[in-house]
This record gives C-alpha cells, sequence and structure tokens, in this order.
C-alpha cells in the first residue's frame, strides 16, 4: 500500500476520533446532569494519540528525517504535543471539563493542518542545509513543545475568565459566605492565600472583590481518590440548605483549580521556552557565529519569552492571583500565536519552514 | 472499641469538621474581619511602587520571604523588608542605596521588559538595516503617511531603521541588566539568607494561618514526620515540634536565573565590545590573511591570535539531490602560518565550522570566480588549450546567477563602438552553464565534466569546470565562554525553579497533632499531597468518649446550618 495513502489515512482518522471526542465531551457536559467522570474520552483522546503517532512515524520513514521540516509537519506535532498533554492531564485530574475545551480546539487545529494548508506544504521536503543538524530535533520539538504547553495554559486561563464571568453573577448574592466553611468536613482546610499578607496589604481589605472570599473554601472534587469521598459528603450536606453554598464552594475551588493548573501549565511551557530559545542561540552559533541576530522568528519568540516572565513574575513576586495574571496569559495566547504563525507569513528570515538564504 | 478503617476515617473527618468550624470561628474572634486581602486585585497605591522587589512580593507567594511572611508581623524576627534607612552612613550611601532600591522595584523590571518587548515588535514590522532612500521611498512625507504619522524622516532620526543596535535600546537593555542586578543584590540575596533560617512553630493559631492547616485527632507528631519523609520531605523534630521542607531548590531557582541572565549580557557585552568579525571570499586555490578579512567590534577590541593565520581553500563542491535542490555545501580549508606551514585543515560546511586560534570560520556564502574551457574554431584563441574566463554575478541571493562572455573575434581589432559578436555563457550552479550566441537566443545546455562540444557562433566550446569560491564568515567573539555559561545556567535555573518549595510544619497539642503548610507554587497540588499525608498518619486508638463525641458534634454541626 502506498505510504501517502496510509498517511492520508491515519490523519483522516485522528480527525474522525477527535470530531466523535468532542461530541462525547459537549454531550455529556450539556445534557446529562451532573455527569460523573469516566475515561470514553481519554480512549478517544488515546485513539487519535496513536494515528498522530503513527502519522509522523510514516512520515519520518518516508522522509528519512524527524518530520519536523516544514509548517504541516510542525502543526501536527503541536497537536500531538497538546493532545499528550492533554492526556497527561485528564489522567491526573479525571476531569470532564478539560476535554470540554481542548478537544474543538485540536479538532480545529487538525482540521486547519490537513484541510486549510495548500498541498505544496504539506508535502515532505528534504532538509536544506543549514537544517542538517542534529541540533534541529533538539531545537524544535522543545519549542513546539513549549508552544503547546503555552497555549495549553493561556487556554485554561481564557477559560478561567469565562467561568469567572459565568459564576460571578450567582457569587456577588452571596452574603453570608463564611457559612460555607461549614462544609469543611475534610481532613484539609485551605486558607485564602492572603491571609498571611495582613501584614503587607491591609490596605486593601476594605475593597475585597467579592468573589475572592470564596477562596476560604475547603476541597474540590476534582482530585483523585478524595473526589469519591467528598462528593459523597457534600450529597449529605446538599441535601439541607446547604446545597447554595456548596455549589458555590465547588465553583470556587474549581476556578482556584483552574487558576494554579493554568499557572503550572504555563511554567512548564515557559522552561521549555528558555530550553528552545538557548537550544536555537546555540545552533544559530554553531552554525553562523552568531547566537542572536533578530531575526523575527527570534524576536518574536523573545517577546514570547518576556509576556510569560512578566505573568511569572506577577504571579510569585506581586503575589497575583486569578484573573489579572488570566488577562496577562490572554495576551500571551495572541502572542504566541504570532510567533508561531504570523512570523512565517511576514515570510521573511531564517524561520520561514524550508527556505534558507545560503 | 475497634473501629474499622472507613468507620476510623469516617470520624475523623467528622471531628475534623467540627475542629475547622470550631477553629475558624476562633480565628474570626482572633482576627477579626481585617483579613483577607485580596489576590485577584492588583495590589495598588503608590506605597509599593517604590517599595524593592522584595517589599512588593507577597509573603506567601514570595520565592524569597515565605519563612519570615508566615510569622506573625508582631511577634517575628522578621527582617525589615525594605532595608531600614541608614543611620550612621553619608547622603552618598543613601543616595546609592536609594538607586538601588528603585532600581530593583517590580514595576520598573516589568515597564522595561514591556518597552524592549514593544521595540522588538517594531523592529520586525519596519525593515530593519536599509538605506535613507529605502525608507523615504516606503515612508513618504506627503500624501498618504504610513499610520498617519510615520515617515522616512521620523524613522531615520529615531534610529528605527537599526532599533536593536539603536542607542536608547542598548541603554534599555543595560537598564534591565542593572535591575537583575539591583534585585538581586537588595532582595534575592538576603532572601538566602532568611531561607536558611526557619523554625519551628508550636502556636496553634500561627499554624492555623497557613495556607494550608488541619488538625489531625490522636496522632503523633513522629508519625507524621515519617509519612513526610516518605515523600521526600526534609524533617526536623524537636520537644513535639516539626518542620518539613521540600523543593527548596525552586526557592534559590530564581536567584540563579537572574545571575545566569547577568552573566549572558556579560558576554554579549565582552563580544560586542572585543569581538571581530568578517567575510571573506577565496576561490578554490586561493589564500587569505585572516587578518585582512576582520574588522574589529570596537576600539577595544583585541585581536585573536588566529589573525595572523592564512586560510587556503583546496576545493569547493555542492552536494546535489537527485531532484536538483542542494544537499550540502562543502570547502577543504587549510590554515597555514605566515611561512606556510600547516596549522590546520578541515572540510567546512554548513553546520560544521572550522576553529582556530579563537577565530571561526564558518559556511555562509559561495560564488563562482571563473569559467574553464577550451575553444577551437575561434580567430583570436589558441587552439586545444584549457584557459579560464572570469565570471560576473547577475544575481546574488539564493538564485544565483553568474555569466561570462567569449568575443568570436578579437576584441582589438574591433572598431570603437561596435558590438562584438560573441557567446554569452550563463550559470546558476556548479554543474551546467547555458550559451547564448551574439542575438541573445538560446543555444543550448551541456553539463560541465561531460566533455561534449557545443557549436555557437561558429566555435567549438568544450566547457570544463567552474572554478567556485567559497564564501567564509569570520568571527571572534570572547564573549561565547561566558554567553554560554549563563545559557548553561539558564538551562538549569529556569527547569529548578519550577519546583515548588513547600513547608510543612507541626505541632503536638496534646493528644492531638496540629498541621500547617504553605508552598509558593503548586498550591492545588500541594493541598491534595497534603491531604493524601495526613491520610497515612496512623490513628492512634483513641478514648471511645471522643470518636462518640467527635460524630456526634460532626452531624450537628452539618444540620446547624
Amino acid at each position: 500500500m502506498d505510504i501517502a495513502k496510509i498517511e492520508s489515512f491515519c490523519i483522516n482518522s485522528c480527525f474522525i476520533s477527535l470530531f466523535i471526542t468532542t461530541i462525547y465531551y459537549w454531550c455529556k457536559t450539556l445534557f446529562i446532569p451532573n455527569p460523573t467522570y469516566s475515561k470514553s474520552g481519554l480512549v478517544g483522546y488515546g485513539i487519535a494519540f496513536i494515528f498522530l503517532t503513527s502519522h509522523l512515524i510514516f512520515r519520518w520513514l518516508d522522509s528519512g528525517h524527524f518530520p519536523l521540516s516544514n509548517l504541516y509537519e510542525s502543526l501536527l506535532f503541536l497537536a500531538w504535543c497538546l493532545v499528550f498533554l492533554q492526556i497527561y492531564l485528564e489522567i491526573f485530574l479525571k476531569t470532564l471539563f478539560l476535554g470540554v475545551f481542548t478537544s474543538p480546539a485540536l479538532l480545529c487545529l487538525i482540521a486547519f493542518t490537513d484541510l486549510s494548508l495548500p498541498q505544496e506544504l504539506q508535502k515532505s521536503e528534504p532538509l536544506v542545509p543549514a537544517l542538517q543538524s542534529n541540533w534541529l530535533v533538539m531545537h524544535v520539538t522543545v519549542m513546539i513543545a513549549s508552544y503547546a504547553a503555552l497555549l495549553l495554559g493561556c487556554l485554561l486561563s481564557i477559560v478561567y475568565l469565562i467561568f469567572l464571568q459565568v459564576f460571578k453573577v450567582e457569587t456577588e448574592k452571596t452574603t453570608l459566605f463564611d457559612n460555607s466553611q461549614n462544609n469543611g468536613a475534610y481532613p484539609i482546610t485551605k486558607k485564602s492565600s492572603n491571609l498571611n499578607q495582613i501584614s503587607a496589604f491591609s490596605e486593601n481589605l476594605s475593597d475585597s472583590f467579592p468573589f475572592s472570599k470564596n477562596e476560604v473554601s475547603p476541597e474540590n472534587k476534582f482530585f483523585g481518590q478524595e473526589a469519591s469521598i467528598l462528593v459523597e459528603k457534600n450529597k449529605q450536606i446538599e441535601a439541607g440548605t446547604m446545597a447554595f453554598f456548596s455549589e458555590k464552594v465547588e465553583n470556587t475551588s474549581f476556578l482556584t483549580m483552574l487558576d494554579n493548573l493554568s499557572y503550572r501549565t504555563i511554567g512548564i511551557g515557559f522552561c521549555f521556552l528558555t530550553l528552545g530559545i538557548l537550544s536555537g542561540a546555540i545552533w544559530a552559533n554553531e552554525t553562523w557565529g552568531n547566537y542572536w541576530s533578530w531575526d523575527p522568528k527570534e524576536t518574536w519568540a523573545f517577546i514570547t519569552w518576556l509576556t510569560f516572565a512578566t505573568y511569572l513574575h506577577s504571579r510569585l513576586i506581586a503575589g497575583w492571583t486569578g484573573s489579572k495574571p488570566a488577562w496577562i496569559a490572554s495576551f500571551g495566547f495572541i502572542i504566541v500565536w504570532i510567533c508561531y504563525l504570523g512570523v512565517n507569513l511576514i515570510g521573511k528570515g531564517l524561520h520561514s519552514y524550508g527556505f534558507f538564504q545560503l | 472499641m475497634r473501629l474499622n478503617p472507613c468507620q476510623a476515617a469516617a470520624a475523623r473527618r467528622a471531628a475534623l469538621a467540627v475542629r475547622a468550624v470550631q477553629r475558624q470561628a476562633a480565628q474570626a474572634l482572633l482576627l477579626g474581619p481585617s483579613r483577607p486581602w485580596v489576590p485577584s486585585r492588583p495590589p495598588h497605591g503608590g506605597k509599593r511602587q517604590q517599595a524593592p522587589c522584595r517589599a512588593a512580593q507577597g509573603p506567601v507567594t514570595a520565592p524569597s520571604l515565605s519563612d519570615a511572611g508566615e510569622d506573625q508581623p508582631s511577634t517575628s524576627g522578621r527582617p525589615p523588608s525594605p532595608p531600614p534607612p541608614p543611620s550612621g552612613p553619608g547622603p552618598l550611601r543613601q543616595a546609592y542605596k536609594q538607586l538601588l532600591r528603585s532600581l530593583a522595584s517590580l514595576k520598573l523590571a516589568i515597564a522595561e521588559l514591556a518597552v524592549i518587548g514593544a521595540l522588538s515588535a517594531v523592529g520586525t514590522i519596519i525593515k530593519q538595516g536599509e538605506p535613507y532612500s529605502y525608507y523615504a521611498e516606503n515612508y513618504p512625507e506627503e500624501g498618504r503617511k504610513v499610520l498617519g504619522f510615520l515617515t522616512g524622516r521620523i524613522i531615520w532620526a529615531l534610529q528605527l531603521d537599526h532599533i536593536y543596535s539603536a542607542d536608547y535600546f542598548l541603554l534599555l537593555l543595560t537598564l534591565l541588566g542593572a535591575s537583575l542586578a539591583a534585585c538581586t543584590a537588595t532582595n534575592q540575596w538576603p532572601a538566602v539568607k532568611v531561607a536558611r533560617r526557619w523554625r519551628f512553630k508550636a502556636d496553634e493559631t500561627a499554624l492555623a494561618r497557613l495556607q494550608v492547616s488541619s488538625l489531625l485527632p490522636n496522632a503523633r507528631v513522629e508519625d507524621l514526620g515519617k509519612v513526610l519523609a516518605g515523600k521526600q520531605y526534609q524533617v526536623f523534630l524537636k520537644d513535639g515540634q516539626l518542620y518539613g521542607f521540600k523543593g527548596l531548590a525552586g526557592k534559590l531557582g530564581p536567584i540563579g536565573v537572574h545571575a545566569s541572565m547577568l552573566l549572558c549580557m556579560a558576554g554579549f557585552a565582552v563580544g560586542a565590545l572585543g569581538g571581530w568579525n568578517g567575510t571573506t571570499m577565496i576561490p578554490e586555490g586561493g589564500e587569505v590573511v585572516v587578518a585582512s578579512a576582520l574588522r574589529s567590534a570596537s576600539p577595544l577590541a583585541w585581536a585573536p591570535g588566529g589573525a595572523e593565520a592564512v586560510l587556503r581553500c583546496n576545493d569547493f563542491r555542492i552536494d546535489y539531490r537527485a531532484d536538483g535542490s542542494v544537499k550540502q555545501f562543502y570547502s577543504d580549508i587549510q590554515v597555514l602560518d605566515l611561512d606556510g606551514d600547516q596549522l590546520a585543515s578541515k572540510t567546512v560546511s554548513v553546520n560544521q565550522p572550522l576553529r582556530f586560534g579563537g577565530v571561526t570560520a564558518y559556511q555562509t556564502d559561495w560564488s563562482m570566480s571563473g569559467l574553464q574551457l577550451q575553444v577551437e574554431g575561434s580567430a583570436g584563441l589558441p587552439q586545444g588549450v584549457t584557459f579560464q574566463l572570469p565570471m560576473a554575478s547577475l544575481q546574488g541571493g539564493d538564485g544565483k546567477l553568474y555569466a561570462t562572455f567569449l568575443p568570436a573575434d578579437d576584441p582589438t581589432k574591433l572598431e570603437p563602438g561596435t558590438t562584438p559578436r560573441g557567446v554569452s555563457i550563463l550559470a546558476r550552479d556548479l554543474q551546467t552553464v547555458t550559451f547564448y550566441d551574439s542575438r541573445g537566443e538560446f543555444v543550448g545546455v551541456r553539463r560541465l565534466g561531460s566533455g561534449k562540444a557545443i557549436e555557437v557562433e561558429g566555435m567549438t566550446i568544450r566547457p570544463q569546470a567552474i572554478v567556485a569560491s567559497t564564501g567564509l564568515e569570520l568571527k571572534a567573539d570572547p564573549g561565547v565562554p561566558l554567553v554560554y555559561a549563563g545559557f548553561g545556567g539558564l538551562c538549569v535555573t529556569t527547569v529548578v525553579s519550577y519546583l515548588s518549595h513547600s513547608q510543612v510544619w507541626a505541632a503536638q497539642v496534646g493528644g492531638n497533632v496540629m498541621v500547617g503548610g504553605s508552598t509558593n507554587r503548586a498550591k492545588v497540588f500541594f493541598e491534595q499531597e497534603l491531604s493524601e499525608i495526613l491520610g497515612a498518619v496512623p490513628e492512634l486508638p483513641a478514648a471511645p468518649a471522643l470518636v462518640d463525641a467527635a460524630g456526634g458534634n460532626g452531624s450537628g454541626g452539618s444540620g446547624a446550618q
């Protein structure tokens, strides 16, 4: 059988499995009241992952070099990284919500890659001399992995902002929030992280953001084994008038989880971005004797790096949580796309994938 | 009375529920309504703007001062966040401290990052390094101005044509470097000392105030220590008090990141001031003295040892793939001293540079310097002798095009003003040449080295070979070791900085253990982990009365709502 046919079969199957997975996640969330977590979504993602992996392997066998030489292949690898991250996080978190947002995003990504990119750009081409280096694998894989992690982290931040808007309306009605602490029937009580900061920031007390009070909330049902017990507990409590409050608490702990998850995902993406930029700089120095030449791609990677450095500082040094860093991350979402695709449209410089001027 | 594990767990949770309620009530009384500081709000007010990095850190989330932050402000031995105004030292020293403090401010640093980022972005939109005429043409003064204001003159005046080497851009980078250094000196470095100083917490309210806290009924603090140690915590125990931490590297990492960045910047500066670079085109068989091709980056530059060497190109060749695309470029380069003795020799290709005496030669370009051929039937040219015609570039860059002209008549006998009759020979690569006659008509293509002749303008031409030149980029950058050291440091410290620095305190309170903990990054994960740890602490046989009471209170607590 023709290897090109196998490849197109792989990518089409991947698309179909992602499509079905998307429908699954959305139907389950929209039409089933109180959906319980099951692994079906993971199965769909797993199938997509297998097809995507074999597609990349076939291309590797076909071309004889690591399949990262043009935009099409890098988009495929980006999708691969995103699916990998999604599967990893879902196994870790055991939650439905992640798939609800990542599956349509991935579906669009694969659709764009497979259907929108012109056929000429999809063809695997031999490597130009400058790319014939082991640094290629190091640099490009790490860069794409960082884009994947950053994009996912930013997507989570955007989701956070959306949920904040959705929940905020309800939460504002809650005035006697302290009551909700009474369902603290869990081994851990989480303080609002700000309790210890009285000394430094007491001037801010008067204008407490109504929502953030909810941070004085226990547990979170999205985690591990604890979850099942907690849900049971919650059910008992919900029987009474507590139902209203516990829902709020769930929402808040859900948001807190989302917030921290996005922080950690962006953090790992930032590590990869640093490694990717540095490996690129070293590679450039080995090849042209210039570790930094302000090529548009380099410049935008640098801007991306600055953006997320700001994000991390706002979290770690200024101690921001919640919507502020989420806005920075949403801005970063755009920057990453400019860096990844936008610069290619300018079509100048060393990174226009496959074009190289010697 | 024996409980099965399930019941025991339920009982414990119920007891905890009560405790939690009681404790929170107690805290509410203790701390009053003025507790929550709002993390999702930007800290505002002028106060923090002037405060150095260190003061701006929220204690809990701060990488530096979490120890200090977790202490009660009233009771702690927390070092004052902004260094206290020195009473003794003179005004100069005070001014220096003030400067250091303003440089270390996070707001300033973020502003620097933003401006540098914005200027960098501008540099990708406006084409860099073009002559003035380009900007005058593309950004006209009259008519429709770009964006309504941007003209060639403005671009030229603001140095937007070479933004990355503009004075103010370099100044900004220097300022960023100064901010990094100031932050490390006034904030991060003192924080290392603080991080080494830890203490036990015995006070129940102090423990309860931590990010995460809990009460373990009927447990021993030693058992908790064992479980913590099993989770890779470093645990210290003394008199029924416990302190455990892990991921300390995550707290020290950011210092390393800043230090590595400073190292990189120092390397950039050394390279920019002390470096040499240049390009050279060496024809096959030709030689060039390295020093003649090198230009110094600044008057401060010192010449590398390799500058005295002579480079000799023995061969240049291009490997092509079956489809005609270039596979690789190779140059056989010999490094000779001035007496002609060989110092080094290497086949240079893209990604495989040659290094000698502090100079590195990179394969970056090539050209054609001449065409060797034999001609029969020409008026003025000798028969059966191979000679060489010089080639000139018609088009550089990616689609190279070289040409030469073979006169059919003796050029010296031409009347002035008449167009000479002859053959134009064009080449795009080192493989084939194309022949055009006097009228510019295409005649044919011949493969070099095939020995096949072609008849043009009454001559039989046998093209032999193209003499190529290799284009080498020569560099001597004394900053590279520093930059690479910085890169190495950044790789390690950025990854290390991802670790979350988690700390756990506990104290034996009667038969129970009061536990509190905090972490600076992975808060949700830390809660989960601590929850698992507490669940794994073995429960001591409890007095039946306590279990019953706890169970009763637990349900009562929920029902009361």
